[in-house]
């Protein structure tokens, strides 16, 4: 060993070496998994902030909740005869295209035997107000109170 | 005297001899219409309810599956035979969940009528081309998810069709046995609700179920869940190639929490919260079976709350 310095030099450098490179070669795996997963959080979905909500009854209602996510997003009592209620809301972020609203209305009388009210829930984007998505919610049959949730898709812009 | 009573009342001993042989014979002809209650056995804690529900006080129910037991491996005792032959009803709960229910059919003849109740539910398929990513293909493919009581939906359609076959079988009772299904139907249309409610808490884009075994299939299906489960609908092995796909769904779609479940084996969960560094949720009650939720409201806001806590890491 001693009559060869050099060449033990030259195994410890190639040891480190072979330590090296499949250590760095497992990072660069870690790494290139990890964009993946932040291209999924972030990947094609739209956040939607400043928008509005048009609802329009089938009956005159007396008042009808909207919530996101748990969360209550309109309130609207007594809207008089409106027959289209739209309201503006500000400040929420709702950064999904598969969107699941829980509404609560009531009417402001039953329906007649045989009718089923229809509550149509259009949610419009600032500047898009040519591309607005809807869902039509159903209630029951003679029945005052309409209580579901209502899922919106919104198309990719 | 006592010789014309005799004679006068002679046509009428006749009479009543006749209908006592009438009755007499439609006493062992028809045993039901003897009884006060129908007798109702029942295979599984979610059926005994609903058997409860639907019957009220015109039945008797005998679970011969208590709350807490392995539903996949369980399996009859001679005295739950004999129990089952003895009943007017047997209540399974379908779908193929009791492997050992076509054997016990021939066993009880023709005495004990057989009712699956899953029959009123339209079927999941375990399939890796359906929406849901309910099962490891290779293992479950094409075979249908037995467990249909995660649809509250499903249950009141059962609770329907089961006061219907209860009515065929004592009709006497039939009205009542229409009358309760309704009843219930309304309390299930409010859990329903309640439910629906609360899943909306979640957004749609995070409604991933994780969990122990191929259970959810119906849950997914009614509240817009995907399913990755990490054994098949029995929990059997599970190859390292599923296990990796398993994994891969997880990471790729930033799934937060694992649920185990009552009743299952956590290991091959574990292990998969270990590699992929998920938290660990609350345990679900997956087949309908234990001890802490004995009626099928209980166990279904048992795992909504879960559910949604988890996935919203509310506390
Ligand atoms: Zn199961």
């Amino acid at each position: 060993m001693r009559g060869f310095p050099l060449l033990n030099l030259l195994i410890v450098i190639a040891f480190f070496a072979l330590a090296w490179f499949p250590l760095q070669h497992l990072t660069g795996q870690s790494e290139s998994s990890d964009p993946l997963q932040t291209q999924q959080q972030a990947a094609p979905v739209q956040a939607a902030e400043g928008f509005s909500f048009r609802i329009i009854s089938s009956h005159p209602l007396k008042n009808v909740y909207l919530d996101y996510l748990g969360k209550r997003l309109l309130t609207v009592q007594d809207p008089g005869n409106e027959a289209e209620i739209e309201r503006v809301i500000n400040g929420i972020t709702i950064a999904e295209q598969e969107i699941e609203f829980w509404i609560e209305a009531e009417l402001k009388s039953a329906p007649k035997s045989g009718e089923r009210p229809v509550i149509q829930l259009e949610m419009i984007r600032e500047g898009l107000e040519n591309r607005p998505t809807s869902v039509n919610v159903w209630g029951q049959e003679g029945e005052s109170r309409i209580e579901t949730n209502a899922i919106i898709f919104r198309p990719a812009i | 005297m006592p010789k014309l009573a005799i004679k006068g009342s002679g046509p009428s001993i006749w009479k009543a001899l006749i209908l006592l042989i009438i009755g007499t014979g439609s006493f062992f002809a028809n045993p039901v219409s003897s009884r006060a209650a129908l007798e109702v056995a029942t295979l599984h804690p979610m059926v005994t309810d609903l058997a409860r529900e639907v019957g009220g006080k015109h039945v008797i129910v005998f679970p011969l599956m208590n709350p807490g037991e392995d539903i996949h491996n369980f399996r009859p005792s001679s005295t739950d035979m004999a129990k089952a032959r003895s009943a007017d009803i047997l209540l399974a709960s379908g779908k193929g969940l009791e492997l050992y229910l076509p054997r016990l059919r021939q066993t009880l003849g023709g005495s004990t009528h057989v009712i699956e109740a899953g029959n009123a539910v339209r079927s999941v398929k375990l399939s890796a081309k359906d929406a849901l990513f309910a099962c490891c293909p290779e293992h479950a493919a094409g075979s249908i998810d037995p467990h249909w009581w995660h649809s509250i939906s499903g249950m009141k359609r059962a609770a329907t069709y089961v006061a219907r076959e209860f009515g065929k079988i004592d009709p006497s009772n039939k009205e009542a046995f229409a009358y309760n299904a309704k009843n219930w139907g309304k309390q299930l249309d409010k859990l329903e609700t309640w439910a629906k409610r609360e899943i909306s808490k979640i957004p749609r884009s995070k409604r991933y179920l994780v969990t122990a075994h191929a259970a959810f299939g119906y849950f997914c299906r009614e509240f817009g869940f995907r399913s990755i489960p990490i054994a098949g609908p029995s929990e059997g092995n599970v190859s390292s190639k599923y296990l990796a796909i398993a994994i891969g769904e997880i990471r790729k779609n930033s799934v937060p929490v694992a649920f185990p479940e009552v009743n299952a084996n956590p290991r091959a969960l574990d292990s998969i919260i270990k590699t992929v560094g998920i938290r660990r949720g609350k345990a679900l009650i997956a087949d309908g079976s234990a001890s802490s939720a004995s009626t099928y409201r209980a166990f279904m806001e048992h795992n909504i709350k879960v559910i949604v806590s988890g996935l919203t890491g509310a506390p």
